[in-house]
């Protein structure tokens, strides 16, 4: 061998000037090129390696392995176990160990598996649109469950070949049910079937402010705030004025009194905005069938009463009689609450 | 237990305080509870106050069973000895 392991080739006999060459110093000189040259690569492609091919480490533009008329273009060695090909001067894929492929400028610190209808382009991976029953980014193992495109600006989820989601500009669609633990917010949530959940909050509920005003039509109403809207009574009961007097049943009052006989005075429970409130008052008959009817603001003696926001007082008379007590006596009150 | 209230003109009125429902309360974090409220028998004669203007002269808390079942002189109740009963002025 004339090379001596690193490339470097020496002569194996060498002829001073005024000594015989001999023909067998001369052949073997020749024999030891012709298997050097033999043991090079051909530049036409008529060798094939048997070693490794030890390029330079290049640069991006310069690289190692490189063309003859794109010497800008090619595979360098960017540091330890870190590879890049340029183009044109610029790295467009980058392989380490810490990423496996880095394309510029998309990246991806998995492993990229290109199949065949998948295109990457400007940072941008796109696929065949698909269909409900083969979306087309999708599993092995369960090719009908996926995501596909529905139409312009509209994708879908799959499941089992059905949709499940519709997304598009105007909102999401869900097919089946929607289950949350956490809260469900939106400006408008609509459902061809029940809307079910734990609690509603937000702006579904209708606030004391939108009670009153009693207008919308499309808030929920909750338990404690229905007594808010203007048809509402914000208080009633049913007292039983023969004795002193007991509630039978009622909401929103807070004390009955007796002043005496016929003679009652009401406190509610939550104070109105206002003395302005309206009353409606009545009461029942009694056993011997004595009907009473019922005056406002006086006591039986008629002096009057100013009602306040909390309280006022009545009177009850049988009719075309005196002071009595009834065995029913009715009260509702309507107004604003503060 | 009921609130006795002596009018200015030497009668009684006899208050029953009424059991109320649970409400709903929003405090300023926006959160809701509920709570029974409790019927503050001051308060409740302060309302009375306002409608029976000038005519408040004291109140004191009496059982149930203080107040008298028959109401065929009820224009004669009034609270003037310390028992814990209704009295009956004599006409």
């Amino acid at each position: 061998m004339a090379r001596n392991g690193s490339g470097t080739m020496s002569v194996v006999n060498t002829f001073v000037a005024g000594n015989t060459i001999t023909a067998a110093g001369h052949n073997q000189n020749n024999t030891d090129i012709a298997a050097e040259i033999t043991n090079s690569v051909a530049v036409d492609g008529q060798s094939v390696m048997t070693g490794q091919i030890k390029a330079a480490n290049g640069t991006v533009s310069l690289p190692g392995i490189t063309f003859g008329a794109d010497l800008d273009s090619g595979l360098y060695r960017i540091g330890a176990g870190n590879i890049g090909f340029a183009v044109d001067g610029t790295k467009v894929l980058d392989f380490s160990t810490v990423q496996n492929v880095n394309m510029i400028p998309f990246q991806s610190n998995g492993l990229l598996t290109a199949a065949l209808g998948i295109a990457v382009s400007a940072g941008v991976i796109t696929n065949a649109v698909g269909a409900v029953a083969a979306p087309s980014f999708t599993f092995t193992g369960d090719l009908d469950c996926g995501m596909y495109r529905i139409g312009a600006n509209n994708i879908g989820l799959a499941v089992n070949g059905a949709k499940v989601l519709d997304i598009a500009t105007t909102g999401l669609g869900v097919t089946g049910t929607l289950a949350s633990t956490g809260a469900i917010s939106g400006t408008t949530i609509t459902g061809t079937g029940a809307i079910s959940g734990a609690t509603a909050a937000g702006a579904m509920v209708a606030t004391q402010a939108q009670m009153e005003t009693g207008t919308a039509t499309d808030t929920l109403v909750p338990i404690g705030r229905q007594h808010f809207h203007p048809l509402h009574p914000k208080a009633w009961c049913n007292f039983n004025g023969t004795g002193t007097p007991a509630i039978t049943v009622g909401s929103g009052v807070s004390s009955i009194t007796d002043n005496g006989v016929g003679d009652y005075t009401v406190n509610f429970t939550t104070a109105f905005s206002t003395a302005n409130y309206g009353v409606q008052a009545n009461a029942g008959s009694t056993a011997a069938g004595v009907g009473s009817f019922v005056t406002l603001d006086r006591n039986p003696s008629g002096v009057f009463s100013a009602p306040t926001a909390s309280s006022f007082q009545m009177s009850t008379f049988a009719v075309g009689g005196a002071a009595h007590d009834p065995p029913r006596v009715h009260i509702a009150a309507w107004g604003d609450f503060a | 237990m009921k609130i006795v209230i002596t009018r200015v003109d030497g009668g009684v009125s006899i208050m029953t305080l009424v059991q109320q429902r649970p409400q709903e309360v929003v405090d300023e974090t926006g959160e809701t509870s509920w709570v029974l409220p409790v019927i503050d028998p001051g308060e409740e004669v302060e309302k009375w106050k306002g409608t029976h203007p000038g005519q408040y002269v004291s109140h004191r808390e009496m059982p149930d069973e203080a107040i008298p079942v028959d109401r065929s002189q009820r224009h004669l109740w009034c609270d003037e000895t310390p028992d814990p009963v209704i009295d009956i002025r004599k006409a």
